[in-house]
């Protein structure tokens, strides 16, 4: 029965009589050897058009089942990014349903919005501080934690914690360090004389850097974990061949460790710069009911406002549409300087 | 150009003792094989030579240095590793180079030097390639390679031929041979495969647990081993043993296996005097075993009767197993030799060759050689 309805669904036609008459089973076609199946043509010119035919058969089905996961890949990634630069065209309310075309208004505006600049350059130099020296202390932590130790486990465990708190509550920590009246980092600056007075981590002057800081922290144990999985395959007798060798603790890192790590080096910091460019979260928290969050004000903030504050849905689209493009045009370019990683990555 | 001394070395691993009482002189220019069976500490003893273990207690020279306090790169050694350990993302050129780079030799000297070894190894057409590309022999090469540009004193070999096929392991054994006759240097080497110790070695050192049991040329080893374990190591396929009581009749004495007795020879019989009515065990190497028809005349007399088992014919010989009475016995015979399966055969020993060994251990060997 299952036989007769695959027929009718579009299955091939030739190979069920195949195995309707040989094999009587309910098998997939193209699991019958060709042995079976040649003696059944007659002629040579109906074997080669029953040939194209399967041909054209196995294709379809080929389509059929990657269907599903081409609809879901075009309705989740491409449907978005292309309403996403629909929309950048549009001047339109957030929530009401008024829309009118507008070209490319919203970037010219945005051409001329400081404001957009000045997230632009901010973004920028969230983005690069927080990946370099997230970078830093991860490939450092990691090289400690290759090493043996006692109590390597539990430190291995503790360390990933801050990649595993939830980001509102490394926020809202890092706020009662840091804040400028009770926060235990001015008492311990001040008790240690390196200050006279508090300083305001979260006020216009420092609290980027705070923002820094709190990244750092919140993201390095990505960087450590990745890059320690890849040191732990390294074969310890490449580190004995180059002691033989006559290589020093630094050699022994530039010639053996580091090649082996830059293809995960180079996976993580494509992974790192693309999440930090777009980071809301830490960013969002740390700004807000700060009084300063505008020095922090990031492309992903200025479009979550331009979207929700001002309702703004064209402009933020736009916003969206640029770190896009952005992102596109590094990553193709970090690709081409990286041929090499790329192809161990 | 060095000799090496290991003086009451040991090495623990926690409580494990990896290597114990160590005392071995390998002379210069000597091709030094430390043989056993995994887990015998004859890796542990190379890895300290190189400097890349420390010892628990005792001293090693190498030249005329004490080298305990010195770190790999100054003890004048290079080493081979079983797993090649050649760095991945150089080609074999900087491979090779990467050791005299680090030591700041002109460029055109690593140069001469490279090409010079590449050159004795055949593997001039492969200098642009990357480890990846090469096959496990041309690899093997490269860290060959990597060792003698070197020109060090003492070369360490790590089972560097353990992850070959075995036709490729024949021929590279050949080739360390021609390569240490060639650069007349010392080699220490450690393998678990007897074969190899035999056919390169010009001193084998035979280790267990930790100990050093033996210690002599290859032929010394095969011909005298001093104990049963060494006996047993050295010489394939295994040597057949047996445990028997050594008794005297009409003034002669005899091998008794309960199955068979075996007049022990003449010249033999004073050094087992002393085992008179104790027990021993008889052994006897497979290639001392004839079937009758095929023996020397003046052996003929002395022959067992035993069932085949297992017939493995190998072209140039024969392998039978056989069982004699209730022990197991493992023969080469001629080809000529006409058996089958269960069918009974009569085995001709050839007892100049053979050994009885003490049944408590150490099983020690009893002498009967001068």
């Amino acid at each position: 029965m299952s036989i007769v309805h695959r027929y009718k669904t579009g299955f091939p036609t030739l190979p069920l009589r195949v195995y309707h008459e040989h094999m009587n089973m309910n098998r997939p076609y193209h699991s019958i050897p060709k042995s079976l199946a040649k003696p059944l043509v007659s002629s040579e010119v109906q074997h080669q058009i029953s040939k194209s035919k399967l041909k054209r058969r196995q294709q379809l089905a080929g389509y059929l089942t990657i269907a599903p996961a081409l609809v879901l890949i075009l309705g989740l990634t491409l449907y978005p990014v292309a309403y996403s630069i629909w929309l950048s065209l549009l001047e339109k309310h957030s929530f009401f349903p008024q829309e009118r075309f507008i070209g490319l208004e919203n970037y010219f505006y945005l051409w001329k919005d400081p404001e957009f600049w000045s997230s632009l350059w901010l973004g920028v130099v969230y983005s690069v501080w927080t990946i370099f020296f997230q970078v830093i202390l991860g490939v450092a932590a990691a090289l400690i934690l290759n090493e043996t130790f006692v109590g390597r486990g539990l430190v291995r465990g503790i360390v990933l914690f801050p990649y595993m708190i939830p980001t509102i509550v490394a926020v809202i920590l890092w706020k009662w360090l840091l804040n400028d009246t009770y926060g235990v980092v001015n008492y311990w600056l001040f008790a240690l004389g390196i200050v006279r007075e508090p300083i305001c981590w979260l006020g216009a002057d420092h609290i980027m850097l705070s923002l820094i800081v709190t990244s750092i922290w919140q993201f390095f144990p990505f960087v450590l974990l990745s890059i320690l999985a890849r040191l732990q395959t390294i074969p310890p007798e490449l580190y004995e061949a180059a002691k033989v060798d006559g290589a020093s603790a630094f050699h022994r890192f530039i010639h053996v460790t580091l090649p082996q790590i830059r293809g995960i080096l180079f996976v993580v910091i494509l992974l790192r710069s693309i999440w930090m460019f777009t980071k809301f979260d830490t960013v969002w928290l740390m700004g807000e009911g700060a009084g300063a969050g505008r020095f922090i004000r990031t492309l992903p903030v200025y479009a979550y406002m331009r979207t929700l504050t001002y309702y703004q849905a064209g402009l933020g689209a736009a916003l969206a549409v640029i770190m896009f493009a952005i992102l596109v045009v590094c990553t193709v370019i970090y690709f081409g300087l990286f041929r090499e990683e790329a192809d161990i990555g | 150009m060095a000799r090496v001394i290991l003086e009451n070395i040991s090495k623990n691993f926690g409580t494990v003792q990896a290597v114990r009482d160590f005392n071995l002189t390998v002379e210069d220019k000597e091709f030094a094989i430390l043989v056993g069976p995994s887990g015998c500490g004859k890796s542990t003893a190379l890895r300290m030579i190189a400097g890349l273990e420390e010892p628990s207690t005792g001293t090693i020279y190498i030249g005329d240095r004490a080298v305990n306090d010195l770190p790999p790169k100054d003890r004048d050694i290079a080493m081979v590793f079983q797993e090649y350990a050649l760095y991945p993302h150089m080609s074999v050129y900087k491979n090779m180079a990467f050791g005299l780079k680090l030591r700041k030799f002109p460029k055109d000297e690593i140069d001469r030097r490279v090409r010079e070894a590449s050159e004795i190894l055949g593997i001039q057409g492969l200098l642009d390639r990357k480890p990846k590309q090469l096959s496990g022999g041309q690899r093997q090469r490269v860290a060959v390679g990597r060792a003698i540009v070197r020109k060090p004193a003492v070369f360490l070999f790590d089972e560097p031929l353990s992850n070959l096929d075995a036709k490729l392991r024949v021929q590279m054994r050949a080739e360390l041979s021609k390569l240490h006759d060639r650069l007349q240097t010392t080699i220490i080497y450690v393998t678990h495969d007897q074969v190899e110790a035999m056919t390169m070695g010009t001193k084998i050192v035979v280790m267990k647990d930790g100990w050093i049991q033996q210690i002599g040329s290859p032929l010394e080893v095969y011909n005298y081993p001093v104990n049963q374990f060494v006996a047993g190591f050295i010489g394939s396929p295994v040597m057949n043993f047996i445990p028997c009581r050594v008794i005297s009749k009409d003034g002669r004495l005899f091998i008794d296996a309960e199955a068979f007795q075996l007049p022990i020879p003449e010249k033999k019989a004073p050094h087992y005097q002393s085992l008179v009515g104790s027990e021993a065990i008889f052994g006897i190497r497979p290639n001392d075993i004839y079937d009758r028809l095929y023996a020397p005349e003046h052996l003929k007399g002395n022959s067992v009767r035993a069932v085949v088992d297992v017939i493995e014919p190998l072209g140039s010989e024969i392998h039978l197993n056989v069982t004699a009475g209730r022990h197991n016995l493992v023969a080469v015979v001629d080809v000529q030799t006409q058996v089958r399966v269960h069918q009974e055969i009569e085995l001709t020993f050839n007892l100049d060759k053979m050994h009885l060994f003490e049944k408590d251990p150490p099983n020690l060997r009893i002498k009967t050689e001068a």
